[in-house]
């Protein structure tokens, strides 16, 4: 799904000159559509990580 | 000469701090208008500190390996009443008033600081092509980047200048330049040494770590920075495990993977050479050396830049009114960060949770991975693109893909030299392993660091050292 970057950026009222929008919207494209396939399947009980205190293995 | 040497010359009283110091002062002196590897140097704080370290030990006070030997740090550690910079505009007249831990415990340890190391702007990006602070550049070949964000510790370390440089890493930032300079470069387990008094960039992916020029030397600077510190609410209460690597270090039946996916798809067939010669060596040597598949780790780095992306744009937010004052790659990262939503940081913060569950597995096979630290050695100065195994890539996508999932993991990892390609740029072996198991990775590095014996091979300053 294409993202209107213009758009949310103007929504969020970020002072993001145009010029410097156009050049972001190829990487930010790919990266969210990436990220999209990603997630797709994510099973809806799975909880953010923790980031305190660190690696998962300190409690294992 | 390595901090292990430098220390046992300081005890025998061959040598003093303060002569080591001038030595390392001079060095930088001569060098650093090539390099650009510092942002600012301390000459006269070194000298008394140098003073200080050879008082206290004529005195029979003796605080360990690091007392007396001159080291740096990377521009993003605070330094009481010295200028901290993070290699931005905007904190260019930030003098702090407090040191950052790390730095209190390299005092402590009586280290003799010589000066603050330039870096990529805000520790974010790959080339440390500095804006503000000047292009860091390579000592084994001047028209190429050092790597970053850490560049000017790897610079320094690998010209000499230092004994040891430290460095932070949120997605590569202390593996790359070791890797592109030719040193070793340490990132430790996400919680083992405190990140008090550090300018962050991304709060759940940064890690501090040294940069060296031996294994040797990594372990024992480890052993004076790793500990629980109440400052820092990630710092693990977790017991530290000492590194004290003996002269001869036995790696027998240690289990060492190889990936079969991922790890050398699209590296130069020199890196992949190196790297495979590497894990021979350590076969050789009586470690169990076996092939294994990993997590998908594509996917575990499109979630690791979401989270940089989102957590560095939160960071910098109530900067990015003063457009003016970044450099355009960092903007650009910083934009990007603003506009993914939130509903995708957290989904990626649930992703993360997916991957540090599967990568326990791969523990029940191996005590440790040997990867290559980055696709090819070190690209040149304004080079945009690189080419590796016939595919085009982004320096800065390409640079990272190695080692950024390891930030999300929180996993140490250490890069060490395994050899150099044709045109003589040295090739960044990466051992990975356990969360808090740095001793291993460190036992197990020293082993194959003794077998390759290329600690000596240092880079040929040539005019630089004589302008």
């Amino acid at each position: 799904m294409a993202r209107d970057w213009a758009l949310i950026a103007r929504g969020l009222e970020l002072q993001i000159p145009e010029e410097e929008l156009r050049k972001i919207h190829g990487p930010l494209q790919t990266l969210t559509t990436q990220f999209a396939a990603l997630i797709k399947d994510l099973p809806h009980d799975t909880e953010p990580a923790t980031i305190l205190p660190g690696p998962e293995e300190e409690r294992s | 000469m390595t901090i292990q040497e430098a220390a046992n010359a300081f005890r025998k009283k061959t040598v003093s701090s303060v002569e080591l110091t001038r030595e390392s002062l001079k060095r930088c002196a001569q060098l650093d208008s090539t390099f650009r590897a510092f942002v600012t140097i301390t000459a006269e704080l070194a000298e008394a500190q140098a003073r200080q370290a050879d008082q206290d030990l004529a005195r029979g006070v003796d605080l360990g390996p690091l007392q007396g030997i001159p080291v740096a740090v990377k521009d993003v550690f605070e330094t009481q009443g010295i200028r901290t910079t993070c290699g931005s505009k905007l904190f260019a007249n930030h003098i702090p008033e407090n040191d950052a831990a790390v730095v209190e415990r390299l005092k402590a340890a009586g280290a003799v600081i010589v000066g603050k190391t330039n870096m990529h702007e805000l520790a974010y990006g790959v080339t440390s092509s500095n804006p503000h602070f000047g292009f860091v550049r390579n000592p084994w070949d001047r028209d190429r980047i050092p790597g970053g964000s850490s560049g000017g510790s790897g610079s320094a370390v690998a010209a000499g200048m230092v004994f040891m440089a430290m460095g932070s890493d949120t997605g590569g930032s202390i593996r790359i330049p070791a890797a592109f300079c030719g040193t070793v470069g340490l990132k430790p387990t996400f919680g083992r040494v405190s990140r008090y008094g550090v300018m962050p960039l991304d709060f759940s992916l940064d890690h501090m770590g040294p940069l060296t020029r031996s294994v040797r030397d990594a372990a024992l600077t480890l052993d004076v920075l790793a500990g629980f510190d109440p400052r820092d609410e990630t710092s693990s209460r977790r017991p530290v495990e000492f590194c004290q690597i003996p002269e001869l270090v036995s790696i027998r039946g240690i289990r060492i993977g190889v990936p079969e996916n991922f790890f050398f798809d699209n590296v130069t067939p020199a890196v992949s050479k190196a790297v495979r010669k590497a894990a021979a060596t350590a076969e050789q040597l009586g470690a169990n050396v076996v092939s294994l598949r990993l997590p998908d780790i594509a996917s575990l780095n499109t979630m690791g830049r979401v989270i940089l992306l989102c957590e560095a744009a939160a960071t910098m937010e109530r900067y990015l009114a003063r457009r003016e004052d970044f450099g355009p790659d960092v903007l650009a990262l910083l934009d990007q960060g603003r506009l993914i939503p939130a509903t995708d940081y957290i989904n990626a913060q649930r992703m993360r949770r997916i991957f540090r569950r599967e990568f326990q597995s791969v523990w029940k096979q191996v005590d440790c991975l040997f990867t290559p630290t980055t696709p090819t050695s070190a690209p040149k100065i304004g080079q945009t693109t690189l080419e590796a195994g016939g595919v085009d890539e982004d320096v800065r996508i390409a640079s990272t893909r190695l080692v950024r999932g390891i930030n999300v993991l929180g996993l140490p990892a250490l890069s060490m030299p395994c050899g150099f390609d044709a045109q003589g740029l040295p090739i960044g072996l990466q051992i990975i392993g356990r969360g808090f198991q740095e001793a291993e990775i460190l036992k197990v590095a020293a082993a194959v660091e003794d077998a390759l014996g290329l600690t000596g091979r240092q880079p040929s300053l040539g005019t630089a050292l004589r302008e």
